[in-house]
């Protein structure tokens, strides 16, 4: 065989054999991921209503939306999802709303993959736990010392991720208020 | 020992030719996971794991790689392992997957696994090549323990996530940061150096 026709014939071979055994490892891997994936989501929920204890997917004017219940099945808040480009790739959390909209319950990452050390620390409890009954009138801000109404305090040496955060919060916020807000009104 | 033995090709990577501490192979990872002894660890089983397979599968088909695409080849195979690893963790662990982020698809372009395709698998038989990354592997992961360690111990008073250094213990949070990385591979480096040229006097 020509050495030419050799490569091309091997690193074919190579490629499509490499391309079957990921895709067998990927069937066997894809319903973990999934279940890994509905468990976070889960707790996650949990995490930023935790008075509820169970959750209804509802979807208003095309916005995916969870409704947290309690024991009595009463709302005691809605969970929505944000993404947007952090740092270094896409941030992907989950915010947690009072039932009145303006206070916000709590927030989880999802997904991150800013600089361990210092953009990492925006999945840190700490971060998280200064957004907890933040009253967002009419949105949240990032401020020094998180003395004002609203006002969440930057992360050392992670300014960008933290202001990523802030920005997909508000942002996910404004969807929330467009989809339950304007649907009522408009019903 | 003798160094045509197959113990040594296992040895020189853990000590004599570590690929981190005399090579200084591989520093993206050494300086980016190390900041606790859990992600060094798991990413040393990681890259054990990719070199060891990748090392056996380029040794066993040495002679049917065309010289021309030897490249393409080697990385065709070890992404699929790298690929391979990143799935399984997704799939069993997810938090430890979410904590390295893109340190484990990384793995690709570490130096030191198609390094050690060039310049031992693709020249040497599989048992061989097996031993060398096997070493390579440990030499590496052992870097990242060393590391890891220091800069937890250090940086976060405690190991593996148990607190060691007491409450009265104020950590060094720069060790967690980049610059400690670089500051704690630097005096590493020079340690293992002085120990090599104090043992080569005697």
């Amino acid at each position: 065989m020509r050495e030419g026709t050799k490569m091309v014939v091997v690193l074919s071979l190579v490629g499509g054999l490499s391309g079957a055994s990921l895709a067998g490892v990927y069937r066997f891997a894809l319903p973990l991921i999934e279940k890994n994936q509905r468990l976070e989501l889960k707790r996650a929920i949990f995490e930023v209503l935790p008075q509820s204890v169970k959750y209804r997917k509802i979807e208003k004017r095309g916005e995916v939306i969870y409704e947290g219940l309690d024991k009595e099945k009463n709302l005691v808040g809605y969970a929505i999802m944000g993404k947007g480009p952090g740092y270094q790739g896409e941030i992907k959390l989950i915010l947690g709303v009072a039932p009145d909209l303006k206070e916000i319950k709590g927030i989880e990452v999802i997904e991150m993959v800013e600089t361990p050390g210092l953009g990492a620390r925006i999945d840190s409890p700490e971060f998280k736990e200064k957004f907890r009954g933040l009253f967002a009138s009419p949105k949240v801000v990032l401020g020094r010392r998180g003395k004002r109404e609203g006002e969440v305090e930057a992360l050392t040496g992670a300014t960008i991720s933290s202001r990523s955060v802030v920005r997909i919060v508000n942002e996910a916020l404004k969807r929330l208020w467009k989809a339950l807000k304007e649907g009522n009104e408009n019903q | 020992m003798k160094t045509n033995s197959l113990g040594w090709d296992f040895l020189k990577g853990v000590w004599k030719e570590n690929p981190v501490l005399v090579q200084l192979l591989g520093m993206c990872p050494t300086l980016a996971v190390t900041s606790t002894v859990l992600y060094g660890l798991t990413m040393g089983l990681a890259v054990i794991f990719v070199l060891s397979f990748s090392s056996l599968i380029v040794s066993s088909f040495r002679r049917y790689i065309p010289h021309g695409v030897r490249i393409p080849c080697f990385t065709l195979i070890i992404a699929t392992l790298v690929t391979i690893v990143d799935y399984f963790l997704r799939a069993k662990y997810p938090p430890l997957s979410r904590a390295l982020g893109p340190y484990v698809p990384l793995i690709v372009v570490n130096c030191i696994i198609l390094g050690r395709q060039e310049a031992f698998a693709s020249k040497n038989p599989p048992l061989r090549a097996f031993l060398d990354a096997l070493g390579m592997g440990c030499g590496f992961t052992l870097a990242l323990l060393v590391l890891g360690g220091i800069r937890e111990l250090l940086g976060s008073g405690s190991l593996l996530g148990f607190r060691v250094l007491g409450e009265s213990f104020r950590p060094w949070v720069i060790m967690t940061l980049p610059p400690g990385a670089f500051l704690t591979l630097g005096l590493v480096v020079t340690l293992t150096r002085w120990i090599e040229e104090k043992k080569s006097r005697t």
